[in-house]
């Protein structure tokens, strides 16, 4: 059984929201992101739920950041503009430990750059946003179906462990129309948080763990028992602490449950061949010539093994090494200018040939790779 | 119908071959904006149509140094480059930030309200297309109530009256606002111009009919602009330190009927709908009217011509009319 429609990433992505369960989105207008936006306006009302045109970017993420804290599942969607104006209230969403997606839809950067031009710079930008040094869960869809199926996955991440998670894809793949065959996605099992299971507002803390790798129930702000959201740094409570000892276990607790966590998190696509010479990393549309090009190359009779990266914070080091670390050379593409996860990964192999194949306001070529991969330089 | 004759500048500084759509009215504004304040003028553009309008780097339609902008940062951008022209001892060149209503109404409406607060002298020109056109049509504060958008499909048309941006800059008491429409270039060159004599914030609200977005055939634009003045859904008038209200010119009172009817983005309406719209505008008008109504009574008759302290604003350089 097959069942066939014509989506494109922007629309996919909405799709895979709401079946994640996303009840509330709030959007500005940014092209190549508003598709999303309008799929949400068509969509969510009919289901009685809320989608909101926002005046700015800091509204949109502000919206869900309240829409979250009231037990919804929200998401907002931009690109890098818009994205930059997001970073405060991300912040705080990682401060605070709301659960909520930013589908960031990449342009040719930096600034407002290349509107309706794709591009693949904002990587490193996204997984750095935070001040602190702090790391938020970031997948990058390289085709419509996996934008939907990647989008339950970062709902699901984002409940689990409370945190704001990215999906980081680009203009091609949101809005290059392709046929899809429903019947096989695969869709993740949708998971809510976990709420607050005790009661009496003596046996709650807004931000309470044993383990600082746990994740703290939650509780609807305005609800039964008294929810401290601050941005503040702060103890178990919420009291205001800047530098406790407990304050510290706090902010240590927040980096602690996504990287205890990297088995949850981890969604990665490799074909991999154990006897491999060559290995072709890539992500987001380019993961789509790339992987041509390794068909090309096997078809040639070349060992190659191939992964689609499509979790890139926090870095799938053990996952890369696993598919990789074989190989004797390691070929990582991507459409931006010096090779910037490239910069995040090569040192996972030491004393290899690591190679870029990069390329800024198009697209990379399969026999770019190709020739990459092959070239004795 | 009299035939009315009057002069405008004859320069034209914006020049062909730019990318606006047919009949677009922010184009024609711009047009007019650059006749009314000559070549010694630096225009500041945040994210909006005439972002791209303008044309490819190295071409410029413009004619005059074009600064393109972050989206929420017209008003601060043009603060900065009005200081920075003071700190050389150039206070000829006219300083204009020029936005559509995504970048007034919504995301720079904080940087506006600033410079206006700090009273910052530049000329700020909203040419107003009630929606976000250039990314696909999307709702703004300004969309007016019960229209079609992308993002308010007919299913759910804007349920929320448009956004009174003159009132919020009336009451940052500026010294000099004023509202224009396409239709009437004289009336929109002499507030342009009376606006360059004065120093500090000035704000020019600029009705501006976009054919793509509101559905309408590109040779109506004049004629639709026409009929929101003459409906009064849109009236010509310019207010002094946020306090002196003057209508320039009378509105007929046309029914809103035929101004909605041409538009595709009304095609939706009921006869109840056009009811309600058509009294909604009519309450507002009797609020503008009030206000005039005001100044005649408490301030006799001088006021209504309008005044800034003559000593900071010397007075306005009529259109000639025949």
């Amino acid at each position: 059984m097959s069942l066939y429609r014509i989506r494109n990433g922007n629309q996919m992505i909405a799709e895979g929201a709401i079946a994640a369960g996303c009840r509330f989105f709030a959007g500005y207008p940014i092209t190549p992101a508003s598709g999303i936006y309008k799929s949400m306006i068509d969509e969510l009302p009919r289901r009685c739920d809320v989608a909101i045109s926002s005046p700015d970017e800091i509204s949109a993420l502000a919206f869900c950041v309240g829409a979250s804290q009231r037990g919804f599942k929200a998401m907002t969607a931009t690109s890098g503009p818009g994205f930059s104006l997001m970073v405060e209230t991300l912040q705080y969403a990682v401060m605070t430990e709301t659960p909520l997606v930013i589908a960031l839809v990449q342009r040719l950067g930096p600034s407002t750059g290349g509107a309706t031009q794709g591009g693949q710079g904002d990587a490193l930008f996204v997984g750095h946003s935070i001040a602190g040094g702090y790391t938020i869960p970031v997948f990058s869809p390289s085709t419509p179906k996996e934008a939907y199926e990647l989008t339950v996955h970062a709902f699901n991440v984002s409940e689990q462990l409370r945190t704001p998670v990215v999906v980081l894809t680009d203009k091609e793949v949101a809005m290059t129309s392709e046929n899809i065959d429903y019947e096989k996605l695969a869709v993740p099992e949708v998971v809510d948080r976990r709420y607050f299971s005790g009661d009496g507002q003596e046996n709650y803390r807004s931000y309470f763990f044993n383990n600082p790798n746990d994740v703290p129930e939650f509780a609807a702000v305005g609800g039964t028992v008294k929810v401290v959201v601050t941005g503040s740094a702060h103890e178990m409570s919420g009291r205001l602490q800047k530098n406790s000892p407990e304050t510290i276990e706090v902010l240590r607790h927040l980096n602690s449950k996504i990287a205890s966590h990297s088995d949850l998190i981890m969604r990665l696509h490799v074909e991999s061949d154990d006897e491999a010479d060559f290995a072709v990393l890539s992500y987001g549309v380019s993961a789509r010539t790339a992987g041509e090009a390794v068909a090309y190359l096997k078809e040639k009779g070349n060992r190659v093994t191939f992964c689609n990266l499509q979790t890139l914070f926090p870095i799938p080091e053990k996952e890369i090494l696993n598919a990789a670390g074989n190989a004797r050379k390691v070929v990582i593409v991507e459409e931006n200018m010096t090779g910037l996860y490239k910069s995040q990964i090569e040192k996972l192999f030491p004393g290899k040939q690591v190679v870029g194949v990069n390329g800024v306001g198009r697209m990379i070529t399969p026999k770019e790779i190709e020739e990459a991969v092959l070239s004795e330089k | 119908m009299g035939q009315i004759k009057f002069d405008l500048p004859g320069e034209e500084i914006l020049s062909p071959g730019h990318f606006a759509c047919p009949g677009c009215g922010a184009t024609l504004t711009m047009r007019y904006v650059l006749k009314a304040l000559g070549r010694k003028t630096i225009v500041v553009i945040p994210a909006c149509c005439w972002s791209v309008i303008d044309g490819p780097v190295p071409y410029s339609a413009a004619g005059v140094p074009v600064f393109h902008t972050a989206f929420e940062s017209a008003a601060s951008t043009a603060s900065g480059i009005k200081a920075g022209l003071e700190i050389q001892g150039d206070h000829e060149t006219t300083v204009v930030a020029f936005a559509g209503d995504g970048g007034t109404f919504d995301i720079g409406l904080q940087a506006l309200s600033g410079a206006a607060e700090r009273n910052e002298d530049f000329i700020y020109v909203c040419y107003d297309n009630e929606a976000y056109m250039n990314t696909g049509i999307q709702r703004s504060s300004a969309t007016p109530f019960w229209a079609w958008t992308t993002t308010t499909p007919t299913e759910s048309p804007k349920a929320e009256k448009k956004k009174n941006i003159v009132e919020i800059l009336a009451a940052h008491r500026i010294p000099y606002l004023a509202t224009a429409s396409v239709a009437y270039p004289d009336d929109m060159i002499a507030k342009i111009q009376r606006a360059k004599e004065i120093k500090g914030t000035r704000f020019i609200h600029v009705f501006s009919p976009c054919p793509p977005g509101w559905k309408f055939e590109p040779e109506d634009s004049i004629k639709i602009s026409r009929m929101a003045v003459e409906s009064r859904i849109f009236p010509l008038f310019e207010v002094f330190n946020g306090r002196d209200y003057k209508l320039t010119r009378e509105p007929a009172g046309t029914p809103v009927r035929d101004y909605l009817k041409s538009q595709g983005r009304f095609r939706h309406l009921k006869e109840s709908d056009i009811q309600q719209i058509q009294s909604n505008v009519d309450e507002e008008w009797e609020r503008l009217k009030g206000k005039l109504t005001f100044q005649v009574e408490s301030r006799g008759k001088s006021h209504l011509h309008g005044v800034v302290d003559p000593e900071r604003n010397p007075p306005m350089r009529r259109a000639i009319r025949k």
